[in-house]
């Protein structure tokens, strides 16, 4: 091949690699981090981490080369009622004081179908951490007022809060925890 | 729930008396097996307790309070192995290097990230200062009269209280085992009016309260004032040794030692109501 043909191949690839694989700054005011906790074997309580931070690698074509990494601030968390969110962030649940963060980095993905994908990863809460897998959902791509792109996905799965450390009241507030993450991605 | 709860509070105060009993049985003639039976009695209560909340320990632990049966147990073998053999004043500043580990294990997750090493410092001085200070009074006063352990019995109880009211239910419960084992050393106390069967028990239950203070100063939003003077309430002992107390009787002296124990947790509970932000709902 000769050099001009190799440099014209590479004029069009180089772009067209750059594009594949996109990164993206999570949204905090378009994204959360939802749970629900089965109260004294009644009702459900939901609460919410309102303050996140991170960052998406997208690859529509590659979802190998994906990848997330995200941190949530524990102190951010709140359930509507101020007395119950105090005891959430002691050391009796949280210990936001010991535990700031709660992190997920992902260290695999691999494609299900054009919509969704597993990511398996690092989830540390408490302290501890531990590998859990996620089915993802790509829920859409847009554009904001700005012209800018952005990327939503979301995913719902369960702990449990003991793998965590996180043991008080077990059984009256329950051990399983179903988790929601929602979050949104402004392209870089 | 209210079953457990009861269980949990009655707990230690059982394996206290039951161990008390079993040394009284086993050493009828000395009070010797008392004297180091009663700090292990304080400290089994106490781990009991924490089992029964926290569930087996994590090892190693992995937030503060992992540390607290781990450090009551240190605490009791330091009594047995070292108080009868050290002089007054090498035990006194034992209790100090003691009081610096024990704030140390407890704040140091905190150190570097949340408080710049400056701060650090003078936290942990301040709080060495008084945990140390508080253990060595006890300890002395507790070898000078039977009442210190109904002053730990109030002291406990209003850290409890606190802790419970600032925002950790469970930092509450682990005071409230101390209140309890304290029930049982407080009617020996009065029982025997001999002192020396439970100054070793005081001074390690005064530490205990003390790391539970720190933890909670630390960890849970107890305000910093209420956490010093929750700190300090086991310092009322010294109530009976006023000069106008000094001709009553031990029990007018030990009677006035747990009124002013009593005073100083209300007034420290009115200002924790007065300044912890409540809402209506839960």
């Amino acid at each position: 091949m000769s050099r001009f043909a190799l440099t014209a191949l590479l004029a069009f690839a180089l772009p067209v690699a750059a594009r594949a694989a996109d990164t993206y700054n999570i949204d905090q005011s378009h994204s959360a981090l939802i749970f629900k906790a089965h109260h004294l074997g009644a009702g459900h309580v939901y609460g919410m981490f309102t303050e996140m931070s991170g960052s998406i690698v997208h690859d529509a074509a590659n979802p190998a080369a994906s990848s997330i990494d995200l941190t949530v601030k524990t102190d951010s968390l709140t359930t509507h009622a101020g007395q119950r969110d105090t005891h959430l962030k002691s050391p009796d649940f949280f210990n936001s004081k010991q535990f700031p963060k709660i992190t997920f980095k992902s260290k695999s993905v691999t494609k299900v179908d054009d919509k969704s994908m597993n990511v398996t990863g690092d989830l540390t809460i408490h302290g501890v951490t531990k590998p859990v897998t996620a089915k993802v959902t790509h829920t859409g791509t847009g554009k904001d007022p700005t012209g800018a792109t952005i990327i939503g996905f979301e995913t719902a799965f369960t702990i449990k809060r003991s793998d965590y450390g996180i043991t008080y009241w077990i059984p009256q507030i329950d051990d399983e925890i179903p988790l929601i993450i929602s979050i949104e991605g402004n392209k870089k | 729930m209210v079953v457990a709860g009861l269980i949990i509070a009655l707990l230690p105060a059982v394996i206290c008396a039951l161990a008390l009993v079993a040394l009284r049985a086993w050493r009828p003639d000395s009070d010797a097996s008392l004297r180091w039976g009663a700090p292990l009695a304080v400290t089994a209560g106490f781990v009991a307790a924490q089992t029964m909340i926290d569930g087996a320990p994590r090892i190693p632990p992995i937030e503060a309070s992992g540390w607290f049966s781990i450090i009551a147990v240190t605490l009791a073998l330091f009594v047995l192995v070292l108080r009868s053999r050290v002089p007054a004043k090498l035990w006194a500043v034992a209790s100090f290097v003691i009081a610096l580990a024990i704030v140390f294990v407890i704040v140091h997750p905190l150190i570097g990230e949340s408080w710049p090493l400056p701060v650090a410092i003078a936290w942990i001085a301040g709080m060495t200062a008084v945990a140390g200070s508080v253990a060595w009074i006890v300890d002395r006063r507790a070898a000078a009269g039977p009442g210190a352990p109904a002053v730990l019995l109030v002291a406990a109880t209003g850290i409890a209280a606190g802790l419970t009211l600032c925002g950790s239910a469970r930092y509450g419960q682990l005071a409230g085992a101390i209140a309890s084992v304290m029930g049982p050393l407080s009617l020996l106390g009065f029982v025997r009016r001999d002192a020396r069967v439970v100054e070793g028990a005081a001074w390690v239950a005064s530490l205990i309260l003390a790391m539970l203070v720190i933890a909670g100063v630390t960890y849970v939003d107890v305000p910093v004032f209420v956490g010093l003077l929750l700190a300090l309430a086991p310092l009322a002992v010294l109530t009976g040794e006023l000069p106008m107390l000094a001709s009553g009787s031990l029990w007018k002296r030990d009677g006035a030692r747990v009124v002013a124990a009593i005073a100083i947790v209300a007034l420290a509970l009115g200002v924790a109501a007065a300044t912890v932000t409540r809402s209506a709902a839960y």
